[in-house]
């Protein structure tokens, strides 16, 4: 079976194996002499589209068009920024005013690009060469904090789905020339527009030639979404596992930076995806940073432990109840057997219904108005898990053991981590019906290896714990305090190792003194 | 998939060799050293980690002569190309061999403890899909698996330990009443379960390390290996008494912690023996990394992963063969020189022979 | 990856069958195992099963317990005519108390144990007693204040045990003791009284595997303190003073706070002499007379003589059953092997001199003088 299947691979690979699309040399149409000629090539490329506006324009006898699509841009910014001046100046100032207010070009592929980006192009008749301004209209939405992923204490800044100002958000917090962001633009037919953000310093130049190699591959006509381009570009797709990591907050962006990750933004997108991560990076939440650090440790390992119960707890129960009730303690043996005893479907059923259905009441909830989800919550949760039980259908044990189960699920503050630990108690609930404790094993074994094999970006996803580094552990499962963390982690192969000396120095030194 | 890129470093070969080490035999090895040995089992035990570790020199010191070689290169590179490759196919059925002793092994005491009516080549099949699994990727992937299941082994001496509280010293007197030769005949039984080493004769050119450094973690894993398998023998001598009641015990670890209960769990030994499936998943595991291995490098494949289904296959038919205890004891009396062929005798004539041909793997200096 | 391609396929063939399943609702629970010797001098075992009422609204179910018994040449000849009479699966997973009748207990328990120790599903952690009479009758007793009959020996044997008249232990610590020939075990031994409730009333003394003799409650916690046994609590009541007007007067209380105990063998020409010292740190708990301080030089002397004395006849009594309950046998195995190949291995006990004395000290008395 293997075999086929990596026959199949090598076989995919060989037919859509192909060169990678050169971005790089843009096709080159130069300005035409005659203005006619320009104002029917810019038509054509847009097929007379009733946004594109082309308004002639007589500055000192000269005779110059005005081009935009005034679906992108602003007309006051036009009025204001490009007719007034221009209008206005009289005898040798518009050159300088050309000069200094516009950027000029002479490629109209490059101005095709730059009026769907909302610019506005001049072009003067027998001029090799056209200047363009961006008037685009801004219309982004105000930063707020993002719904998914709310803190306690510290920043409420969220990305919106305005790459400009996701980037001056960045830069804004990061302000070091050490800061470098690459733009890259992807999709064959569409193109949309990436910014790569990292510290020079620090990232690893292997991560960024990789990350640009796969960009490369990608030949669809569009990317639709940051999503899209998360599943061309990680390493394993045949995995629960999410090995990129989705953010929409700006602190956690600037934290990953600074140890050394690569941050990719998307036009349009409010998530920014950061590269390389460690299964461990979908447990951190910036409020573990922001408390105490006794209380981040605490909160931290509350959360890896709701992994091991949300994965395991209904297998086990399953077990328990269909296998193995000897492991049950004397005095628990009785209330449980008391509640089951009637229970007319084997318990895989029982915990599949019930774990399906409040998968179904979650499904429910998201997509309906606030208002409505409320209702769904309440007949979901209240009316069909005590229905349910007095019914005799699921037993009260089953209840609280999925109850408990979707609250360590929801515990785990990354959604798409979350989605993976749902999704796989599944395979080892079947497991533990067929097989008992010895199925959850082999479980449990599979995801380990699993685990072992994945790589995010060329650096072990399941580090450190495997490859064990024991320095490394300081900031997973547990949070040390600030002071102890002298080096970045290892995981994402910085260049730079060393993050601080002794920054609580003052203390040594104060005993010193006295 | 490259060579650099499959490299492990020195700690990773210590967990590597002590995970291909302690495998199935930990069950019933305090059984059938004391069976033999009696309330001296312990003493086997220690001679049999002194035996192993002299047998570690042979073979680290054939491993420096050829720092780049593993011995499936090494052999036709000293005993010619036909001659060599009819060693490679021998160890390579000589692990399979070995390894589906371990899977029967294996699918007997489930068998016998957890799923009685589940079909053998069921549990068998679990376990060879997950080796497949667990070695596929390759040797990082392996020692990083391997790294990450150890800390079972602390958590198996610790409920061991907790059995101690109801332990009796009193049965490991009178020390040292068997004679000498008895003590070794327990030795011998003992050895078998510490084989396992040999791993390091394939995977040392994978090893980021100089070659004192790999001496050093292989010492390691041994000794934490004896050490290891003797508080096993200890602990279980102490519990039973050592005449009669642990023969009559083939698995005295587990009975030992059979009737211990905690607050909110009973029945340990379930709890034990999922963890032992773990242990026994890493050393099948290996004995299929090294059977494919041979093979591969009998058809001078690159790759070892493709050979996996087939040995894993081959595995499975063998395993199935003996059916019961009496089974195994011949299969054991089959296998037993042949152990002693393929781990003592046949590195020690090439170590010689690598002498007496002065052959010697030239040292690149990078 | 082809990894969770293979993982699809197992599922798919997961899912035909659960060999090994069976199900907790199926299964009816056996508490106490019982078994006796039947006039007829076949096997006649007991189970006590626990009967669940639905509560009526409130959230703890009444337990309450019913016996069926069978006879048969086997345990499990005889569960297989049980098998037959209920409904559901007899499982004995969660057993926790097994009982011989007296006369089972003279042939032996060994036998009957064996399926217990050969099927992995058994629980190891059930604790043994011998009853006086017929084990089987103890299952059908009716205690007021408890209605599950497996809980309520439970918690006599329990408490038993904290008082230090019973030592604590399971059929596997027993095993080892059992099949050792330098060793012999005490077993619990309990009585039905006529109220029909259960009553712990010493110890079953064992002469390899077979009942021998048995200790009342006094006798049990001073041999237990000779073992080096002593639970949470060691209690004693002794007559100190001669005629008093009342006779509440005359008897002390007492609990040993601390204790060190001293075992020697010694071999000399081929004969066994044990000494066995033991040093009780007591606290005095009832002393009617009052002013313990007073009488305390008096009072230590006193105790230390009657405890001496009545260790003394304790080992006459374990002598006379031939129950090795010190493991003097196992200590002759390690230290002196010479001497124990030429022992007669049955009645090597009966044969060792043993020298006992015991030390008492108040340490204590209360918040009163």
């Amino acid at each position: 079976m293997n075999i086929i299947f990596r026959g199949i691979k090598r076989h995919i690979k060989k037919d859509f194996k192909q060169v990678p699309s050169n971005q790089k040399s843009k096709p080159f149409v130069g300005v035409f002499t005659s203005i006619d000629e320009n104002i029917s090539f810019i038509k054509n490329i847009f097929s007379c589209s009733d946004d594109l506006i082309i308004k002639e324009l007589n500055v000192r006898n000269k005779r110059g068009i005005l081009v935009f699509l005034n679906t992108m841009t602003d007309s006051d910014k036009i009025q204001n920024n490009i007719l007034s001046p221009v209008l206005e100046a009289n005898g040798d100032q518009l050159d300088s005013v050309l000069k200094s207010k516009f950027l000029k070009s002479d490629n109209l592929i490059k101005a095709k690009e730059e009026l769907l980006n909302g610019s506005c192009i001049i072009l003067f008749d027998r001029d090799q060469e056209f200047y363009r301004l961006e008037v685009a209209i801004s219309k982004a939405r105000a930063v707020i904090e993002p719904n998914n992923e709310q803190v306690i204490k510290g920043s409420h800044e969220g990305f919106i789905e305005n790459l400009l100002i996701n980037l001056h958000l960045i830069r804004k917090s990061i302000r070091t020339p050490d800061l470098i962001m690459e733009h890259l633009s992807v999709g064959e037919h569409i193109q949309s527009k990436l910014t790569m953000v990292y510290m020079k310093d620090l990232a690893n130049k292997e991560i960024i030639k990789e990350f640009k190699r796969r960009i490369d591959y990608i030949s669809m006509d569009h990317i639709p979404s940051i999503g899209s381009l998360q599943e061309l570009i990680e390493d394993s797709t045949w995995s629960p596992f999410p090995q990129i990591l989705s953010t929409e907050r700006v602190d956690r962006v600037i934290g990953h930076l600074n140890e050394g990750r690569v941050a990719i933004f998307m036009e349009g997108s409010p998530s920014c995806l950061l590269i390389p991560v460690t299964f461990f990076a979908f447990f951190h939440s910036p409020d573990d940073y922001n408390s105490r650090w006794m209380i981040g440790t605490f909160i931290r390992s509350m959360r890896l432990m709701s992994i091991a119960i949300a994965v395991n707890l209904p297998a086990i129960y399953i077990a328990v109840i269909g296998f193995h009730f000897e492991v049950l303690p004397d005095d628990l043996v009785l209330p449980v057997v008391s509640s089951i005893r009637n229970i007319p479907f084997p318990p895989l059923i029982e915990a599949l219904v019930m774990e399906l259905t409040i998968e179904l009441i979650r499904e429910a909830g998201v997509r309906l108005p606030a208002r409505i989800g409320q209702t769904i919550g309440i007949v979901g949760g209240l009316v069909i898990g005590d229905a349910v039980v007095r019914a005799g259908l699921v037993s009260n044990t089953m209840i609280v053991v999925v109850a408990i189960t979707a609250v360590a699920a929801y515990s785990i503050p990354s959604t798409e981590m979350s989605d993976a630990v749902r999704f796989l108690r599944f395979p080892l609930m079947i497991l533990a019906s067929t097989f008992g404790f010895v199925g959850i094993v082999f479980g449990f074994m599979f995801t380990l290896a699993h685990l072992c094999r994945l790589e995010s970006f060329g650096t072990p996803y399941f580090a450190p714990w495997a490859p064990f580094r024991l320095k490394d552990l300081k900031d997973t499962f547990i949070r040390l305090p600030l002071w102890k963390f002298n080096t970045r982690p290892l995981d994402s192969n910085p260049k730079m190792l060393r993050k601080q000396s002794l920054s609580r120095g003052w203390k040594t030194n104060e005993s010193n003194r006295e | 998939m490259n060579l650099t890129a499959n490299k492990i470093t020195n700690k990773q070969l210590v967990f590597m060799i002590i995970q291909a080490q302690i495998g199935v035999g930990i069950l019933s090895l305090p059984h059938d050293v004391a069976l033999i040995a009696k309330q001296d089992a312990w003493i086997s035990t220690i001679i049999a980690g002194v035996f192993s570790q002299a047998i570690i020199f042979v073979i680290w010191g054939l491993c420096r002569r050829f720092p780049d070689l593993s011995l499936y290169q090494i052999l036709p590179k000293l005993l010619g190309r036909v001659f060599g490759k009819i060693l490679i196919l021998s160890y390579s059925l000589y692990f399979m061999v070995t390894g589906s002793l371990v899977l029967a092994r294996y699918s007997d005491i489930i068998d016998k403890w957890i799923l009685p009516l589940t079909p053998n080549w069921i549990t068998m099949l679990l376990m060879l899909l997950t080796c497949i699994y667990i070695v596929s990727e390759g040797l990082t992937s392996i020692a990083r698996f391997y790294v990450l299941v150890s800390p079972i082994l602390i958590v198996l001496v610790a409920l061991i330990s907790y059995a101690m509280k109801d332990a009796n010293l009193l049965y490991l007197f009178p020390i040292g009443e068997h004679s000498i030769p008895t003590i070794l005949k327990g030795s011998k039984e003992a050895a078998f379960s510490m084989l396992g080493f040999e791993l390091f004769l394939f995977i040392h050119p994978y090893v980021q390390s100089s070659g004192k450094e790999k001496l050093v973690a292989i010492t390691t894993a041994n000794m934490f290996v004896t050490i290891f398998y003797t508080f096993m023998v200890i602990a279980s001598l102490i519990f039973f008494e050592p005449n009669v009641d642990i023969a009559l015990t083939p698995e005295p670890l587990l009975y030992m912690i059979k009737a211990y209960s905690f607050q909110v769990l009973e029945r340990t030994d379930l709890f034990f023996l999922s963890l032992w499936l773990v242990i026994v998943a890493t050393s099948i595991a290996n004995w299929l990394l090294l059977s494919s291995m041979g093979l591969a490098s009998l058809v001078r494949k690159k790759h070892y992963a493709r050979f996996l289904p087939i040995v894993a296959g081959i595995y499975l038919v063998l395993a199935l063969i003996p059916d019961q205890g009496k089974d195994f004891e011949r299969f054991n009396q089959v296998l037993g020189p042949s152990h002693y062929i393929f781990i003592v005798i046949i590195p020690v004539l090439l170590f010689i022979l690598s002498f007496i041909l002065t052959k010697k793997e030239v040292v690149k200096k990078v | 990856m082809k990894g969770i391609k293979s993982i699809l396929l197992v599922l798919c063939f997961l899912l035909t069958g659960c060999w090994d399943q069976h199900l907790m609702k199926n299964a009816v629970l056996v508490q106490i195992l019982s078994f006796d010797l039947t006039p007829k001098e076949e096997l006649l075992l007991g189970v006590s099963i626990p009967i669940i009422e639905e509560s009526s609204g409130g959230p703890q179910a009444m337990v309450k317990s019913e016996t069926f018994s069978a006879s048969g040449h086997t345990p499990r000849d005889s569960r297989l005519k049980i098998d037959h009479e209920i409904a559901g699966i007899l499982d004995t997973s969660k057993n926790k108390l097994i009982l011989f009748g007296e006369r089972m207990a003279g042939t032996g328990i060994y036998p009957s144990l064996d399926v217990i120790w050969r099927d992995p599903r058994n629980s190891l952690g059930a604790t043994l007693g011998v009853v006086e009479g017929e084990a089987v009758d103890l299952l059908g007793i009716k205690p007021k204040h408890e209605t599950n009959v497996s809980e309520y020996i439970q918690d006599a044997l329990t408490s038993a045990e904290e008082n230090s008249v019973i030592p604590s232990q399971t059929i596997q610590t027993l095993a080892s003791e059992m099949i050792d020939p330098g060793e012999d075990t005490v077993l619990p031994f309990l009585k039905m009284n006529k109220k029909k409730s259960a009553v712990v009333v010493g110890l079953a003394l064992m002469n390899d595997k077979k009942y021998s003799g048995n200790l009342p409650p006094q006798e049990s916690t001073l041999l237990l303190l000779l073992e080096n046994k002593k639970g949470k609590n060691a209690r004693f009541t002794k007559k100190v003073n001669k005629d008093d007007q009342h006779v509440v007067n005359e008897y002390i209380s007492f609990n040993v706070q601390d204790m060190k105990r001293k075992l020697k063998v010694q071999v000399k020409d081929r004969e066994v002499f044990v000494s066995i010292n033991l040093d009780l740190k007591i606290s005095v708990e009832e002393y009617p007379k009052g002013d313990v301080p007073k009488d305390i030089e008096r009072l230590n002397k006193l105790l230390s003589k009657e405890l001496t004395e009545d260790a003394k006849q304790v080992i006459t009594k374990i002598q006379q059953a031939n129950c090795d309950a010190f493991g003097i046998g196992r200590r002759l195995i390690a230290f002196h092997p010479k001497t124990w190949e030429v022992q007669d291995k049955k009645d090597y006990f009966k044969n060792i001199k043993f020298n006992t004395t015991v030390k008492a000290e108040i340490i204590k008395h209360g918040i009163v003088r």
